[in-house]
């Protein structure tokens, strides 16, 4: 039997990754849907929904739509949106019926954008994959669109790279800022939360990027690739860890390496984080810092890629998971993997908005501030 | 951050004058306020005690009824089984309905009396043999009730809806038993009526005992619901329901559409006295306490504006009668369309009240509400979202009021709302009001 779960959750889908992602660029972010997607986002999937305004649509796609194929009906609403509203950009992308009868997103867009001169992409989604997956593509996508020229490297600057809240505290782009402005450091272009769409010409003249998490990455290869700037791939924990990532960063400046240290860890240990591979990696390097023990990494989103260690987990599926957990004396976790943790593991719950949505979000502390962070060190004693 | 553009002209907000009720705004892109009173598919199956849902979707289609389930605390009666991309060319389809389910199942424990198997669009449009696949499943757990049941939005305008199919679905596993003329069935509602309305007290002055799935607390419970005689809705999504199980039980159904109008509530109970076999009841006193307490709104609003939605009651329009003819200032409606039911009372309007304003709420440029608060009176968990009013009506679908009951109820809460200010994030944000929230 394939993917099946018994009373567990599911993570956020690929069209949630994506809407995420654009959140604050300021463009028109179209999911080609009925109606549940948008709403499964804007409820669950996406905090900054009522404070802050973006332009997140469904195309509110109908059986006879679908049947007929009228793709015109979605190029003429998104034109008479977008002349009203006057968006940065278009992104398009699918949920499952328009992937299963094979629209043509790309020409859609391509549409879109000859008759508004607003630029339009789209982005490939089928409401299947995960919220990693379309959001890594997204960021990808609008570093590849509108970051197109090298330009000079401006000393001690970073990127920011894959901060959307479904793995990231609200407000994290603030705290990072901080963080990075105490060693020195100002922040060049963010992708994610705290991004602007004017900014996003200058990730090219970044020193170096931070990938916060998975969703980050592959933009960071792309302007490595492109321009040469070097990332370090971690989620910088409170304490003696984000002392270790400021001064990777330095490091990679220097150096033009990429460096991972989500997976600066000791070998493996009696304890795991389960969760999105980067910000569950750094917080497993800063528990294993912190407490003298090995804390290894349960990686349960499909197709994270993330960096990790060999004796680290990929379970698939809630039995593999269970599994997984089994090896663990102690795993932090979201709060709704308790029906899947076995009972001779301790689950200590620790809130992940890609699984658990808005659940917890109350009592969610944030691993990049002092209080946060003690509030899981103590957990775990 | 994205600066506000708030701006009428974006809007198509119009006088009622000026709309077309077969077309009140073009169709387009649809903006989601975050207003998450209503019940859905999830809430509605829940009612049913000891049952299990299990959806067999995609990860996106999944998220929204999982994460439905978590809020309500309500994750030991759901499960699921993912749609994969491969599973969107596959011939094996139902074989993966099938498997996925019986995976499912066997592990639970205890054996759910029912389930709610939910397919997703993609299977509709495959012309998955949902029935063959239920038949097969019944072989395998006899002891369960499995009920054929749908989350297909891509369907929404092509017959049922996805809730109607629920409401109607949720009856499927009852019997008839033998007749209780004393019994009748409160049907597809998603919160209990009102004891006080006058639906009650004709039922309890015909000596009828009332069933409802909203306050079954056990299977076994639920199942006497096929004792009754009569099958009543008064919810529009619940018509549907009530007339297929009285057809498939042998029995008598009756729809009384909800309503604000005095003729039509009048209509209702002498429909519901000649169903029950008794003398017209006089309503006289129930009307006078309906007046006064218009009255008593009237005088506690003075001349404030009030907002609606259609989130608030099935019936916006005729809310919007009621009040304008009690002297209440109602100003403008955030509606989408006009139900068939409504539609003598939107020409009312536009006759009498040319004026009264109408706004959309699915609108792209929704997106952008009022920036600054206001004192507006709303009706409705959307109005006070895009009027960004603390005074508003926590009203999603009459609350389980009925008749001049109704009235009354919607009267009170004005006062009450009128004086009291309501943290609108905090309550908009529950989703599915009346149920359990973890939040």
């Amino acid at each position: 039997m394939k993917q099946f779960s018994v009373n567990g959750s599911i993570y956020a889908a690929d069209t949630a990754g994506v809407c995420s992602a654009l959140y604050e660029l300021g463009g028109m972010t179209i999911v080609h849907d009925a109606s549940g997607c948008n709403s499964t986002y804007s409820t669950h999937d996406e905090p900054r929904w009522y404070d802050r305004e973006s332009m997140i649509y469904i195309s509110a796609l109908t059986e006879r739509d679908a049947v007929t194929g009228d793709d015109e009906k979605l190029i003429g609403d998104v034109c008479e949106a977008a002349a009203r509203l006057k968006p940065n950009f278009v992104c398009l992308c699918a949920s499952p019926m328009p992937a299963m009868i094979g629209t043509d997103m790309d020409y859609i867009a391509a549409g879109i954008e000859s008759r508004t001169g607003i630029p339009a992409f789209a982005v490939r989604t089928n409401g299947i994959g995960t919220y990693q997956k379309g959001a890594s593509d997204a960021f990808r996508a609008v570093s590849r669109r509108f970051c197109a020229r090298e330009t000079e490297k401006t000393p001690k600057t970073v990127n920011l790279l894959g901060l959307t809240p479904l793995d990231l505290p609200a407000g994290a782009d603030e705290t990072l800022k901080a963080l990075l402005r105490a060693h020195g450091y100002t922040v060049q272009a963010s992708l994610g939360m705290g991004g602007a769409f004017d900014d996003l010409p200058k990730l090219a003249g970044a020193s170096v990027s931070l990938v916060t998490s998975g969703c980050g990455l592959a933009a960071a290869r792309d302007l490595y690739e492109r321009f040469g700037v070097p990332y370090v791939t971690a989620f910088p924990v409170y304490g003696k860890y984000a002392e270790l990532v400021c001064s990777l960063l330095a490091t990679a400046a220097l150096t033009g390496k990429c460096v991972d240290a989500c997976t600066m860890r000791p070998g493996r240990g009696v304890n795991a984080v389960a969760g999105e591979g980067v910000t569950g990696g750094s917080l497993a390097a800063a528990l294993a810092m912190e407490t003298g023990e090995g804390w290894d990494l349960i990686a349960p989103v499909e197709g994270d890629p993330s960096p990790t260690l060999p004796f680290d987990l990929r379970p698939l599926t809630d039995d593999e998971t269970r599994l997984a957990m089994g090896r663990y004396e102690r795993v932090v976790a979201d709060p709704l993997y308790a029906p899947i943790c076995p009972p001779r593991t301790k689950l200590i719950e620790l809130p992940h908005v890609a699984y658990s949505g808005r659940c917890f979000l109350r009592r969610a502390p944030d691993a990049l501030t002092r209080a946060g962070f003690e509030t899981i060190l103590e957990s775990v004693k | 951050m994205l600066k506000p553009v708030f701006d009428a002209a974006l809007t198509p907000q119009k006088r009622i004058a000026d709309a077309d009720p077969g077309a009140l705004f073009p169709s387009g892109l649809e903006y989601n306020p975050p207003a998450r009173g209503s019940r859905n598919i999830v809430h509605m199956a829940m009612k049913v005690p000891e049952s299990h849902q299990i959806y067999i979707c995609a990860a996106g289609c999944l998220r929204g009824v999982v994460l439905t389930a978590a809020e309500m605390n309500a994750m030991g009666r759901m499960s699921w089984v993912a749609v994969r991309e491969e599973d969107l060319t596959s011939a094996d389809l139902e074989e993966n309905v099938y498997a996925g389910t019986a995976a499912v199942v066997e592990r639970l424990d205890p054996k759910p009396r029912a389930v709610f198997v939910y397919v997703s669009c993609v299977h509709v449009f495959a012309g998955i043999d949902f029935a063959w696949l239920l038949d097969r499943l019944r072989r395998r757990f006899p002891g369960i009730a499995f009920v054929d049941s749908y989350m297909i939005p891509t369907m929404r305008k092509s017959g049922l809806t996805p809730e109607q199919l629920t409401r109607r679905g949720m009856y499927q596993m009852l019997e008839a038993l033998p007749v209780d003329e004393t019994a009748v069935n409160l049907i597809g509602n998603d919160v209990p009526t009102h004891r006080n309305s006058e639906l009650f007290w004709i039922l309890e002055r015909a000596g009828r005992r009332v069933r409802d799935v909203t306050e079954c607390e056990t299977y076994d419970e639920f199942l006497r619901m096929g004792e009754a005689a009569l099958e009543l809705a008064y919810y529009p999504p619940a018509e549907e329901a009530a007339r297929a199980l009285a057809s498939r039980l042998g029995r008598r159904s009756l729809y009384l559409p909800f309503t604000y109008e005095a003729d039509e509530i009048e209509a209702n109970a002498s429909a519901l006295c000649e169903a029950l076999a008794m003398d017209p009841v006089d309503l006289t006193a129930c009307r006078e306490r309906a007046e006064n307490a218009l009255k008593r709104a009237r005088e506690a609003l003075d001349g404030r504006p009030v907002v609606i939605d259609y989130m608030a009651s099935t019936r916006p329009f005729s809310m919007a009668k009621l009040l304008l003819d009690a002297g209440i200032r109602v100003t403008k409606l955030y509606v989408d369309g006009v139900s068939g039911e409504d539609l003598p009372q939107f020409a009312y309007l536009k006759e009498a009240y040319p004026q009264l304003l109408l706004s959309p709420t699915l609108d792209p440029a929704m997106r952008f509400r009022a920036e600054n608060a206001s004192d507006v009176v709303a009706v409705g968990q959307k109005a006070a979202y895009f009027e960004n009013t603390p005074y508003f009506v926590n009203m999603v679908f009459g609350n389980g009021s009925f008749g001049y009951e109704a009235v009354e109820y919607l009267a009170d809460a004005l006062v009450e709302a009128a004086n009291a200010p309501k943290d609108v994030r905090r309550l908009i944000s529950h989703k599915g009001m009346g149920c359990e929230s973890c939040l």
